[in-house]
């Protein structure tokens, strides 16, 4: 016997997960527009995106197993209690650190959600087969049990938050744009297949024909959620490992009397892939032979990147000092933080050296 | 199309104008669109003979399906729609040409109350939509649909006129509770030979589900006198005492939550008194019930003395 009709359900069903890439890509590509020029950065972010909308909804129409280990129920309710641990500290996140702790949460979040996915051979979400009764049932008593508690956990939140004060008012203002409101979307879609994770008891699913197509299906769904895990894990690698490009030195001599002269000197350098930084030095030198001034571009506010995505920035050293010997010197140093796996730190040094003579030294 | 389908229809555009940020200010009706969306979800209620509510073990296979996809629905439904209240809100905000967003949501009743309503009535309202019985074939018509010695077609107005009856009392029984809040020097005034403070004085009826009065002002202070820092200055650029006949006090006075309860005759006076001490007294009469026969004077006053100590803010 089949419980409801599975068309009814497949029609529904993605459209959280489009909606989910939709908020998410244009808030990444907002955010990465209003605080870089990086064409290519922004295509990377959006092709991202729609990988892991991709990824949702091929993993949900590929139906696996779950196999001994994950059948097992001890096992489920482990991978369901990280899920709530999770939901929790990005609750309890201050609204101004999110940044790359909530990215790395939110990707592990995907994973607990394809385990439990797998574990659950996906009764609580879309599928293309009918289901039998005992996982129809199952899938029901998820989804009510998942209505009450989430509209229960809300309402009483908001309710307790608005009536206990100013303050706590403003607290659920901001949750709304923070961590709360981000670990209510991930429940939001997450939270029938948790429930039936916890609820379902330790089981002995009948293996279903192995068909070629099947196994093909499984493991291009694998590759895509390995991909969609491991690419930004990669790219906050490549912040700390890949070599700063190419530093670009250019020098544009003003006409002047001999012995002095004004130059423009402009330092590019990037660094990372994808997660990236770019830092424009840009001044203008002038010199007479005794020593080298700068007229502008050597000041505090020039410490900073001109362009950034994915990572965070922040300043350890910005000086600028003349030397004994007539050369003007500026050093502007920064740690770098990808926004995934943020305690990785790359320091980078920008600087610039112009003697009394109008020569650009090298500067290490 | 049968009268449930009719009734789903009017709940949801009723739950629209409650969410939505067009009218701004619901000037006191919202009450009444809280009954209304009770009352009909009463009625659905026993039109669906409570199946959202009941047990498993009590419904027959159909039902329990009718039941189980109407859940499915409204949980995906439930996320869609908590997201529209905050697009909403923000818009809302922006209306009233403040720059808060999502934050907005929190700070009147209005979508609060919006957002519990979606949450307890979504299920039944869903499970209405597909399956609307007529009159004849509903449950609630039979005999079993009596409880208490109440008959079914009067519990949705008892419903709705208990909604009424508790906005009522916490208009009247609920202490109006005050919170203020002063930020010295002032962000958006300075003035040379004294100091400024903004002051924000919010008088909350109903725990903050009713209306709010609210004082918003600069008040300037040198030691000797105590003003109004937003009035203008007297002749010369003396600062304005004594008061001017005709210059009256430029506290703005800021009507919130204004949804649920009507407000009117707002008053706002400013007393300078010898020692040099200033202070204003805001008030409004918020109406409640059928025209307006249940009301109460809100008030909001604050004192400050020469040297900018609050004496007084309620």
């Amino acid at each position: 016997m089949t419980s409801s009709s599975p068309a009814r359900t497949r029609s529904w069903g993605w459209i959280p997960v489009i909606l989910l890439s939709l908020v998410i890509g244009a808030g990444l590509a907002l955010g990465a527009t209003t605080t870089n020029t990086f064409g290519l950065s922004n295509l990377l972010t959006f092709i991202y995106v729609a990988l892991c909308a991709a990824t949702a909804l091929v993993v949900r129409r590929v139906t696996a197993q779950p196999g001994n280990w994950l059948g097992r129920r001890r096992v489920r309710r482990v991978v369901v209690l990280l899920v709530v641990l999770s939901c929790l500290l990005m609750v309890a996140l201050p609204a101004d650190g999110l940044g790359g702790t909530v990215l790395l949460l939110l990707l592990f979040l995907a994973l607990c959600n394809v385990v439990l996915a797998r574990a659950t051979a996906q009764v609580a979400v879309s599928l293309p087969r009918p289901l039998d009764e005992r996982q129809g049932s199952l899938r029901d008593r998820g989804y009510r049990l998942a209505y009450w508690l989430l509209a229960g956990i809300a309402g009483l939140l908001a309710l307790v938050t608005y009536f206990a004060g100013s303050g706590a008012r403003a607290w659920l203002g901001t949750a709304l744009v923070s961590g709360p409101f981000i670990a209510f979307v991930v429940l939001a879609i997450c939270l029938p297949t948790m429930i039936v994770a916890w609820i379902e008891p330790d089981q002995v699913m009948p293996a279903p024909p192995e068909t070629r197509s099947h196994v093909w299906a499984v493991r291009v769904a694998a590759v895509m959620v390995a991909t969609s895990l491991l690419v930004p894990l990669l790219a906050a690698i490549g912040v700390e490992v890949i070599p700063a490009q190419a530093t670009q030195l250019k020098r544009y001599s003003s006409p002047a009397p001999k012995g002095s002269g004004c130059a423009t000197v402009r330092r590019t350098t990037e660094i990372g892939f994808w997660f990236e930084a770019r830092f424009v030095l840009d001044t203008e030198v002038c010199w007479n032979g005794h020593r080298a001034r700068y007229l502008y571009g050597m000041n505090r506010s020039d410490c900073m990147a001109s362009d950034w995505v994915l990572v965070s920035i922040s300043t350890s050293q910005c000086v600028r000092r003349t030397k004994s010997n007539g050369t003007v010197e500026f050093n502007y140093t920064a740690w770098i933080h990808p926004d995934v796996l943020s305690f990785l730190a790359r320091r980078l040094r920008v600087s610039v050296a112009v003697d009394r003579n109008g020569k650009v030294e090298r500067t290490k | 199309m049968s009268w449930p389908r009719l009734l789903v229809v009017a709940m949801v555009l009723v739950w629209c104008l409650l969410a939505s940020p067009v009218p701004t200010s619901l000037r006191g009706s919202g009450a009444v669109l809280v009954a209304f969306l009770v009352a009909t979800g009463v009625v659905l209620g026993q039109n669906s003979q409570w199946r959202v509510w009941r047990r498993t073990s009590q419904l027959d296979e159909r039902e329990r399906q009718a039941r189980d996809n109407a859940y499915r629905l409204a949980f995906r439904a439930m996320g869609i729609g908590i997201f529209v209240l905050v697009v909403t809100a923000s818009i809302a905000d922006a209306l009233h040409g403040q720059t808060r967003g999502p934050l907005a949501f929190a700070d009147g009743p209005r979508y609060l109350i919006a957002a519990l309503l979606l949450f307890g009535l979504l299920p039944t309202v869903i499970l209405t939509w597909p399956e609307a019985r007529s009159p004849a074939e509903s449950p609630s018509s039979t005999p079993s649909g009596r409880l208490s010695g109440i008959s079914a077609a009067m519990r949705p107005a008892l419903a709705g006129l208990l909604v009424l009856g508790v906005w009522g009392a916490a208009l009247w029984l609920v202490p109006a509770g005050t919170v203020r809040a002063i930020v010295v020097p002032s962000p958006n005034l300075s003035m040379s030979g004294g100091t400024c403070g903004a002051v924000q004085i919010s008088r909350q009826l109903g725990g903050g589900l009713g209306a709010a009065l609210n004082i918003s002002t600069n008040i300037c202070w040198n030691g000797r006198h105590a003003w109004d820092g937003d009035r203008s200055l007297g002749p010369a650029g003396k600062y304005p005492f004594p008061p001017v006949e005709g210059n009256p006090p430029t506290c703005s006075l800021g009507i919130d939550s204004s949804d649920f309860e009507p407000i009117s005759s707002e008053s706002c006076t400013e007393e300078h008194y010898p020692s040099g001490e200033l202070r204003i007294v805001a008030q409004a009469r918020v109406s409640s019930g059928i025209d307006g026969w249940l009301s109460r004077t809100i008030r909001a006053s604050i004192a400050i003395t020469a040297k900018g100590k609050v004496l007084k803010g309620d």
